[in-house]
């Protein structure tokens, strides 16, 4: 099922937590106590922060549900390489004029996909996770966020399912906490996004591919 | 491959004309997070 969606969904992003296994991470069981999952058990699911999307029949309509809210956030995170396993990251944070002030926490994590690679549900699988930042922005204005990733041996191994996302969470100690925004990047990192202004309508600028 | 991205570039265009005439105060359009907790064993 989540194969589906994230092929036929353009605006989804997965992450996969590992839950006390050979592949968990420290950071992603503290993401799972952040959910409190273990009161229902996994596999447990949250769409944008808010409540787990359980039963799997439901997902697909509970994504389309989700789409449709608006949000006055938006999100761009660009990559830039400082060696060949070290890139920087910069996620762009900003609240459209009109929108509302707003605190977030921004959170940025390394994942690989089709990781373990036994297991035909593997998408996305956690890897790491930046320092968070919470961070005040104004309507009309833009906040950027920078972090770096070293990819280790795994990933490099398998460069081209290497991801990178980011997203803008209500800075709270658990849930809810709503997900204004998210995004994310595939190596080797080139925006899969267009050109400025192509969101109000400045298509001057625009072409099939960014240059 | 060209004939492809005019055919999604005049979607997209279509959508944006569509989200302007609907007169949205905010427009942005949102990507939704989905975390998933699982194990293998």
């Amino acid at each position: 099922m989540v194969n589906t969606l994230v092929t036929n969904y353009p605006r989804f992003v997965v992450v996969e937590y590992h839950q006390q296994d050979a592949y968990a991470k420290p950071w992603g069981e503290a993401r799972g106590e952040f959910y409190n999952i273990w009161a229902l058990g996994i596999p447990w699911f949250a769409y944008d922060g808010l409540w787990d999307a359980w039963p799997i029949d439901t997902y697909e309509t509970k994504l389309q549900q989700r789409l449709t809210v608006p949000t006055d956030v938006t999100l761009e995170l660009s990559g830039a390489e400082l060696a060949a396993d070290t890139w920087e990251f910069t996620a762009e944070v900003c609240v459209e004029a009109g929108g509302i002030d707003k605190t977030m926490r921004i959170y940025m994590v390394q994942a690989l996909d089709k990781y373990p690679p036994a297991y035909s549900y593997s998408r996305n699988t956690f890897q790491q996770a930046a320092a968070t930042e919470d961070v005040t922005v104004a309507a009309g204005a833009c906040v950027e966020v920078v972090r770096d990733f070293t990819f280790d041996a795994l990933s490099m191994a398998s460069p081209d399912d290497i991801r990178v996302m980011a997203w803008a969470q209500q800075p709270l100690d658990g849930i809810p906490a709503e997900v204004h925004q998210a995004a994310q990047l595939a190596w080797p990192f080139v925006e899969v996004a267009f050109a400025d202004g192509f969101e109000s309508g400045d298509l001057s600028a625009w072409s099939a591919t960014v240059p | 491959m060209r004939r492809h991205s005019a055919c999604v570039g005049a979607t997209l265009l279509a959508m944006a004309v569509i989200a302007v005439a609907a007169g949205d105060a905010v427009a942005a359009d949102r990507v939704v997070l989905m975390e998933y907790f699982n194990a293998t064993t």
